[in-house]
């Protein structure tokens, strides 16, 4: 393979050519930083795993002593949410972060400081959710923390706290690299790549991505009510006060169930690149493929009660949600059927790679096969919140994640390196975690079916589970070895493992077509596309062994711009991880935070504004890398305020004292803070038309305009809001208060950052730095603008006009 | 296709038995018990019959019984795994479950996580015949036996001290953060279903309580060895 740079350099590239520690902090690279996600998230999957030794450590004998309850209790809850957020998320960050650009023949993803950005801002997450142990009160109510035992009366502690500010701070990562990774998909793939020749592991991280950006809002507010419940004494979990403890559940799996194919649709992709790449034989009905994995993730959003079915939600809930949950069977069983179907007849190669591949097959399958079994009501009652469904998650989890992410691992470890596994060890690694892990999981299957409940810390002696519960124990270290031992096969490597040629496996797409490991640039072309698995046929020809005829080199036009480097990432993320810290701490220290972050975002986004060579980021789909990107963030928008705005609706009427809307509302005066709003939005398409045509007389009258409306409505709010404080209404006084004032405040608070917005561009346009190019940054800017007084119109005719 | 027939096959029982087992309609010979699941401890009332007991149910044989689930601080689950199946206890939701069980003896726990000590919320069900159902149920309305010799120092005691803030025994006192004692002798087990009904026990636990239970609410009594056994056999003498 040529490394021969061919096409003249952009002087950034030279930039990357520092490998000390400041380089690590500041680098924008997508390899990089999926290294970086890579071994953050190993550490936390050792210290994951170290929790799971201790909970088999008090398990493995009847009333064992080794803990007391409360601590198991924070083990259980830490074990859960860091292996969820904090090892098999980034470890699959890690693979979205160094393969995707590679697999869609890009040289970075659309936003690289953004990509950065999401790194440290999961580093700080994760830290933050940790330090909890080292101040000796770590969380305890769970990785699904079920409200009304997490709120303050029945958890006054700061636990609790940790585990809300945590998940909202990896949550912020989460988004953000959602959005980044579906615009790098959409928008970023080389000439030929259409969305049909795209690797099946691309495809599977563009659901993911989806999942993320559309699901996470969701329990983003099921963990603000929380926040505000334990902060500010709202009522949305007190039961006293109206409110249903059902509503926390639906939010949580909501979000919950889309998360299980977050973890699990990636390893479906990686695995369907290992076992062609090792059967020597094309993917058996990709385009099967490709659509079973969008059907699992849109059955994903509907099948979150299956959670829920002893909670008492009624048998048509039930008989609904257990149809959906069996449905979703069908695209999930066509998945193994094709990798079976790839396998047959191949050539197949052994490597430890398609061990971990053809491990999940198996694994997954068993999990599955429990998994219907949960979908049916009369069955679920008696196995879930029992040790069958911690069978059950960890074969889904464990075989299916993580041996996903072990194939991976192994898969492109060349490739991240440059250097070989040793095949005879991992082949070892392999067979002593499937032993272990089969040891460990499946005797828990019999123990919930003879009555073991979960999350219990200790059990007697004469309940009989004391022997297979020292069984999966026993199980549990082996995995650990097992993990070890592959570790120890990976440090081997980078010391002394042989040399990994660009293509060690033979492999069939783009990333092998490049250096072991690739260089800053990835490609010193942009590789030419001739179909699915394109590089094979590059090498190898089609079925009929004829290769296709290179298409002409057409230089690239702008040369290879590569981003330089840039601290702000880590600085804003610092000033996140200030205002958690603070949240526990003082009050000082959130306001300090803010104001890094601000200062953090304001220079983050001029750092952007002043490089030239950004004033053209129109992709594949032939619209701007930002609008694509406020389309997405926008989806989740609806999501975010869809959910506040169902709270609101179904919290209508529960309140058990006053004042109630229609005592209290003016609908008046609201009418003509609404008219106000809708009016700007008028100005701001004035705004843009100015800024479009480069007048820059209107556009900055515009501008200004628009801004001087939005603070009119803020205005209206503070006097609606100060007026109902004076007439007896707060966040505190009732469920209409808690579930108004959130809604209506979450409301201006956008209105507000909007205001911040336009007049950052106002002021930009005044000191003569808005250009016709920048248009698209008005652009953006008024789409927000839009959608939040579409938003106001939606709350004003739900809240203040219905009934 | 396979698969799909295979989901077909499993869906057609699966929407008949949730229709049937989550049926609106109370038949009307069945018996009520109103479950209340307290952090960790469960309290079982008989409406219609003027009964109230703790982690110790009683239910006829071959009879409907409707389980009411009343939540008074945060979310349980009321499983009994011979019953076949559970129903969360949601405060304010009002769940129920029926069951027609089986003679025999079984034991049941709390299955949603409800805080500290979640593992020891622990409970008995006796399924009696319908004439020793009766004959219990006769002994429970009773007034609390009177005791003698030990025993009615232990009443002293018990009068005297915190215990009547929190427990009921019906005649003595009126307390209901705690479990209802009036006939707490009868029962075979003690502090949610983790120790049987022994002296040594109900010792050990009226003098530290949190010492074997983790976040139990009843605080540690500093008892001399003739008070604990006073107390222990007035408790014992509750039959």
């Amino acid at each position: 393979m040529a490394t021969r740079v061919e096409t003249q350099h952009h002087a950034a590239v030279s930039t990357h050519a520092g490998t000390g520690l400041l380089s690590w902090l500041t680098t924008v690279d997508h390899k990089r930083i999926g290294i970086l996600y890579g071994t953050t998230a190993f550490v936390f999957l050792l210290v994951g795993g170290l929790e799971a030794l201790l909970i088999r450590l008090q398990l493995a004998q009847p009333d064992q002593r080794l803990v007391t309850a409360g601590f198991y209790n924070a083990l259980f809850t830490m074990h859960g949410t860091t292996m969820i957020f904090l090892a098999v998320m980034p470890l699959n960050a890690m693979f979205f972060n160094y393969m995707i650009p590679l697999l869609i023949g890009a040289r970075d993803v659309a936003f690289p400081r953004l990509n950065a950005f999401s790194y440290w801002v999961f580093l700080a997450g994760g830290l933050f959710l940790n330090a909890s142990f080292l101040v000796g009160t770590p969380p305890d109510g769970g990785w699904f923390g079920y409200a009304n035992l997490t709120t303050r009366p029945f958890s006054p502690g700061t636990g609790i706290d940790f585990w809300i500010f945590s998940l909202q701070v990896l949550g912020v990562s989460s988004m953000v690299a959602g959005v980044n990774f579906i615009v790098t998909i959409l928008n970023m793939r080389a000439p030929g790549m259409t969305l049909m020749r795209m690797p099946l592991f691309v495809w599977m991280s563009l659901v993911v991505q989806f999942l993320v950006v559309l699901a996470f809002p969701i329990v983003t507010v099921g963990l603000i009510f929380l926040m505000f419940d334990r902060f500010f004494a709202t009522h949305f979990f007190d039961v006293a006060a109206g409110a249903d403890l059902h509503l926390w559940q639906h939010l949580f799996w909501a979000f919950g169930h889309p998360e299980v194919y977050i973890l699990i649709l990636p390893a479906f992709g990686i695995v369907s690149e290992v076992i062609p790449t090792f059967a020597r034989k094309p993917l058996f009905g990709a385009p099967v493929m490709i659509y079973s994995g969008i059907l699992i993730g849109f059955f994903g959003f509907g099948v979150w009660s299956h959670h829920m079915f002893a909670a008492g939600m009624g048998p048509v809930a039930d008989a609904a949600f257990s149809i959906a949950s069996m449905l979703i069977a069908i695209p999930t069983g066509v998945k193994i059927f094709n990798w079976l179907a790839t396998m047959w007849n191949g050539t197949l190669r052994p490597t430890v790679a398609f061990h971990f591949a053809a491990g999940l097959v198996a694994l997954f399958t068993i999990g599955g096969l429990s998994g219907i079994m949960h979908a049916s009501p009369p069955v679920d009652l008696q196995q879930t919140d029992s040790y069958f469904v911690v069978a059950h998650l960890h074969y889904v989890l464990i075989g299916g994640s993580l041996f996903g992410i072990l194939a991976g691992a192994s898969y492109w470890w060349p490739k991240m390196t440059g250097r070989m596994l040793d095949e005879r060890l991992g082949r070892v690694a392999f067979w002593i975690i499937f032993a272990g892990f089969n040891l460990t999981f499946f005797p828990q299957h019999y123990l919930g079916a003879i009555g073991m409940p979960r999350r219990i810390y200790t059990y007697s002696a004469d309940t009989g589970w004391g022997f297979w519960n020292l069984v999966s124990t026993v199980g549990a270290f082996g995995i650990a070895l097992g993990v070890l031992l592959f570790a120890v096969n990976a440090v081997r490597s980078l010391r002394s493992g042989a040399p990994a040629t660009g293509d060690p496996w033979d492999g069939r797409t783009l990333e092998w077509r490049t250096s072991s490991p690739p260089p800053p640039h990835d490609f010193d072309e942009v590789p030419p596309v001739y179909g699915r698995d394109s590089f094979w046929r590059e090498k190898h020809g089609d079925a009929q062994g004829r290769k296709p005829t290179p298409p002409p080199r057409v230089p690239e036009a702008h040369g290879i711009h590569l981003p330089g480097p840039s601290h702000w990432p880590i600085v804003i993320a610092l000033g996140i991880g200030l205002v958690a810290v603070g949240a526990l701490t003082s009050v000082a220290l959130v306001l300090a935070g803010a104001a890094v972050m601000l200062v953090g975002a304001f220079a983050f986004a001029l750092e952007h504004h002043a490089n030239p060579a950004h004033a053209h980021q129109v992709g594949g789909l032939g619209i701007d890398h930002r609008k694509l990107a406020m389309w997405t963030f926008l989806g989740s928008e609806c999501f975010f305020f869809g959910t506040l705005i169902a709270t609101y609706m179904a919290y209508k009427g529960r309140s058990v004292v006053g004042p109630s809307p229609h005592e209290i509302l003016n609908i008046p005066v609201t009418t003509l803070s609404t008219f106000d709003l809708l009016m700007s939005s008028l100005l701001m398409v004035l705004a843009l038309a100015a800024a479009q045509r480069g007048d820059r007389r209107q556009s900055r009258l515009w501008l200004g305009g628009t801004a001087l409306f939005g603070l009119i409505f803020l205005g209206f709010q503070a006097y609606e809001f100060t007026a109902f404080v004076h007439e007896g209404l707060t966040l505190q006084t009732n469920l209409f208060g808690s579930t108004f004032f959130v809604l209506t405040g979450f409301h201006g608070g956008h209105v507000t950052l909007g205001v911040i917005w336009l007049l950052t561009l106002l002021v930009l346009d005044l000191r003569g730095r808005l250009h016709v190019h920048d248009a698209i940054k008005v652009e953006v800017a008024g789409l927000y603008w839009h959608f939040v007084d579409i938003v106001w119109i939606v709350i004003f005719t739900l809240v203040y006009l219905a009934p | 296709m396979g698969p799909a027939i295979v989901l077909l096959v499993i869906a057609v029982p699966t929407l008949q038995v949730i229709f049937r087992t989550q049926s609106q309609a109370k038949p009307r010979d069945a018996l009520e018990v109103v479950v209340r699941g307290y952090q960790w401890w469960w309290e079982f009332a008989y409406p219609a019959l003027g009964v109230v007991t703790a982690n110790e149910l009683h239910v006829p044989a071959g009879r409907r019984v409707v389980f009411t689930l009343e939540g008074p601080d945060v979310i349980h689950s009321f499983w009994v795994p011979k019953f076949g199946g559970k129903r969360d206890v949601v405060p304010g939701r009002g769940n129920a479950i029926t069951v027609t069980p089986e003679a025999g003896e079984f034991w049941g726990q709390c299955a949603e996580f409800c805080g500290t000590s979640h593992a020891h919320m622990g409970l008995r069900v006796v399924v009696d015949s319908a004439a020793d159902f009766d004959r219990w149920i006769a002994a429970q309305r009773a007034p609390a036996a009177e005791p003698s010799g030990d025993a009615a120092a232990g009443k002293a005691i018990f009068a005297g001290s915190a215990c009547v803030g929190c427990h009921t025994v019906r005649g003595v006192s009126t307390g209901r953060l705690g479990p209802d004692l009036t006939h707490f002798g009868s029962r075979r087990t003690l502090a949610g279903g983790m120790f049987p009904n022994t002296a040594d026990r109900v010792a050990a636990w009226v003098r530290d309580a949190p010492a074997l239970k983790p976040g139990v609410k009843m605080p540690p009594f500093a008892l001399s060895d003739d008070q604990a056994r006073a107390l222990t056999a007035y408790l014992a003498s509750l039959q």
